[in-house]
């Protein structure tokens, strides 16, 4: 009798339980097979939405992990190698540990090229963080007045970025040396040579054409900043009885500083790999007095002598330099937050 | 009561008479170079900046002509690229790459902006890194790696490497997207539609105007890159290329310079009429908002 019992019990047990089993199997082949007539149900159309989403962003996330995320890991492992060639003549890269690092910060130290080329790469910087940003930013606001001409005037400071960089280059190149030398002979009777044969004046004359058709990028955020901030701002500070210049300085500048901020921190950046369009005025010629990081950097893996084996350094001078612009980025928006007038409309 | 005329009254004027002074500065050697791509060669030797006394066009012939990139193809030798060829290879280059530069950030933006998952924090963070994080100096990493795909010098590495999403315009799509008004979209869902036919059908014609203008400045910058398609495309020399490698040269025969003038004209003359076409939707109106209406 008790076995008797206990099969039943475990027979009702079992059956209940494919029971239930097939319950779920059967609610389950609802939802994934279920076509509404005409209509989607929530299931499939939410399954739908998910495989539209994935094959949106599948195949760009691929493209990102190859050409940036595989791209930068293979930097940092080329610059822990050497190319050599072998026995059987064949080149190959062999791990040599930190020795292209140990090589470059020696040069960094005692190298002329690369003293040279950070000082200038500085030089640039600065100056183009006083004046370019400065001027950007009061012909900005200018434009964003509708001051009188504002429409020419936005069409000439955004014109050299229209340009291309060559052609402003050969352009700027030729008016300079041979333009500018017949003008002063004609007029002053004077022999001069171009400002950019002359190494004295030649690097002060790239900072002047670094700035001079600088201005596109910054005029184009600064004016589109400004656009956003709400007019009625603006007609109760005009309705104060506030001037241009009060304005401009306290108003419109607090209220954009957060773009101001962006556009300098991304700056960092810009100070390490700023070609300077020395070659596009050079070609991989430029006197080394007038090096810039960036263009050190480019020449390197550019010029017609660079070989295979030239990739390890230049890849270690790269992480070397992106060590210090990280924190160094890292710093300034720091430092920038701590001003931050935190003027809200 | 009457105003005083101080420095800071006179704040605007200052700006004008700046301003000005810009104008001037940038419009002089862009009418010497005008004007010296139409005077004959000798004119120029004699004296740069007078009127020409009779306009030429044999500068430009000249470059049609004589302006030519020679590449070196491994086992099937020299080939000359004529001006006119420069001409295709530019706007093959720069139509193809302007095509995914736009669309890839575009249809990144849209599954950020309209599809609710968590995935599209991470997706923002990668395009806010990696604009702000400042990476020096992968270029050989880069060649690397185009040589060992097998892709370096071939159109479809170009175009794969202008297919990524980040970048300033994804926040303009961005903003754009988390702009529009969902009612279309869901209106066009009740009545049934795919994913794809909103996506084609509605959303992307509501954009239109961004779209165009995102590839409007993504085809000016690879039409005026040289040196990208130098490194990675050089058997298919770029127009702008060959403006640099003849600024390049060492030939100082005078006729260059008119010749490399005249073909300066011809680089920027398409780019300055897609400018006046556009210039207002351009500057002022874009933020990472999308367009200001």
């Amino acid at each position: 009798m008790n076995t008797m019992e206990k099969k039943i019990r475990f027979s009702e047990k079992w059956a209940k339980l494919k029971r239930k089993l097939k319950d779920s199997l059967y609610s389950l082949k609802i939802k994934i097979f279920k076509q509404g007539k005409g209509k989607k149900s929530l299931g499939s159309m939410a399954r739908g939405r998910l495989i539209f989403y994935i094959g949106l962003i599948s195949l760009p996330l691929l493209q990102f992990l190859i050409f940036y995320v595989y791209v930068n890991f293979n930097s940092i492992l080329l610059a822990f190698k050497e190319y050599t060639i072998t026995d059987t003549g064949q080149g190959t890269y062999i791990w040599v540990g930190f020795k292209n690092f140990t090589n470059f910060i020696q040069d960094l130290f005692n190298s002329q090229v690369l003293k040279y080329a950070v000082k200038n790469s500085m030089t640039l910087f600065l100056i183009n963080m006083i004046f370019g940003v400065t001027l950007a930013l009061m012909f900005s606001y200018y434009i964003f007045k509708k001051f009188p001409l504002s429409n020419t005037f936005k069409v000439m400071l955004f014109l050299p970025s229209i340009i291309s960089s060559i052609v402003m280059v050969i352009m700027f190149k030729y008016f300079v040396e041979s333009g500018v030398p017949s003008f002063f002979g004609k007029v002053f009777g004077k022999e001069v040579m171009g400002p950019l044969s002359k190494s004295s004046t030649a690097f002060i004359t790239i900072v002047f054409y670094n700035i001079w058709t600088g201005f596109g990028t910054g005029v184009l955020m600064y004016t589109g900043a400004m656009s956003r901030i709400p007019k009625t701002v603006i007609e109760a500070a005009e309705i104060d009885g506030v001037n241009q210049f009060q304005m401009f300085f306290k108003i419109i500048l607090p209220l954009i500083y957060p773009t101001i901020c962006t556009f300098l921190v991304v700056g960092i950046a810009n100070l390490f790999m700023n070609q300077a369009a020395l070659y596009s005025f050079f070609g991989t010629q430029a006197d080394i007095q007038h090096y810039t990081i960036g263009y050190f950097l480019f020449q390197k893996v550019v010029s017609d002598s660079t070989k295979l084996a030239d990739y390890p350094y230049a890849a270690a001078a790269g992480i070397i330099f992106t060590l210090i612009a990280a924190p160094l980025t890292l710093l300034v928006k720091r430092f920038l937050d701590k001003f931050d007038p935190k003027a809200e409309y | 009561m009457k105003s005083k005329l101080t420095l800071k009254s006179i704040f605007p004027l200052i700006l004008l008479i700046l301003l000005s002074l810009y104008t001037i500065s940038l419009m002089i050697p862009l009418v010497w170079t005008i004007i010296n791509s139409f005077k004959d060669k000798f004119e120029f030797a004699i004296d740069s900046f007078s009127l020409p006394t009779k306009f030429v066009f044999s500068n430009y012939l000249e470059a049609f002509t004589s302006m030519s990139v020679p590449v070196i193809k491994p086992g099937v030798g020299r080939i000359t690229y004529p001006m006119l060829a420069l001409i295709q290879n530019s706007l093959i280059y720069a139509l193809g790459c302007a095509f995914f530069g736009t669309f890839t950030p575009c249809i990144v933006a849209y599954a950020c902006a309209k599809f609710p998952y968590k995935f599209n924090k991470i997706i923002y963070a990668i395009v806010i890194f990696t604009m702000i994080f400042p990476i020096v100096g992968n270029l050989p990493s880069q060649l690397q790696l185009t040589r060992d795909l097998k892709i370096h010098d071939t159109l479809i590495g170009s175009y794969l490497m202008s297919a990524n999403f980040l970048g300033l315009y994804f926040l303009v799509f961005y903003g754009a997207f988390k702009n529009l008004a969902p009612g279309y979209a869901e209106a066009a869902m009740v009545d049934g539609a795919s994913q794809w036919t909103i996506l084609t059908k509605i959303t992307l014609p509501l954009i239109k105007p961004i779209i165009t203008i995102v590839f409007v400045l993504v085809f000016i910058g690879y039409w005026n890159d040289y040196q990208t398609p130098m490194l990675f495309l050089p058997s298919r020399p770029t127009l702008a290329y060959g403006v640099y490698y003849f600024s390049q040269s060492t030939d100082t025969a005078l006729s260059f310079v008119t010749m490399q003038l005249a073909g300066c004209m011809v680089v920027i003359i398409p780019i300055f009429l897609l400018f006046m076409v556009f210039k207002d939707k351009m500057i002022g109106n874009i933020s990472f908002g999308g367009l200001k209406e």
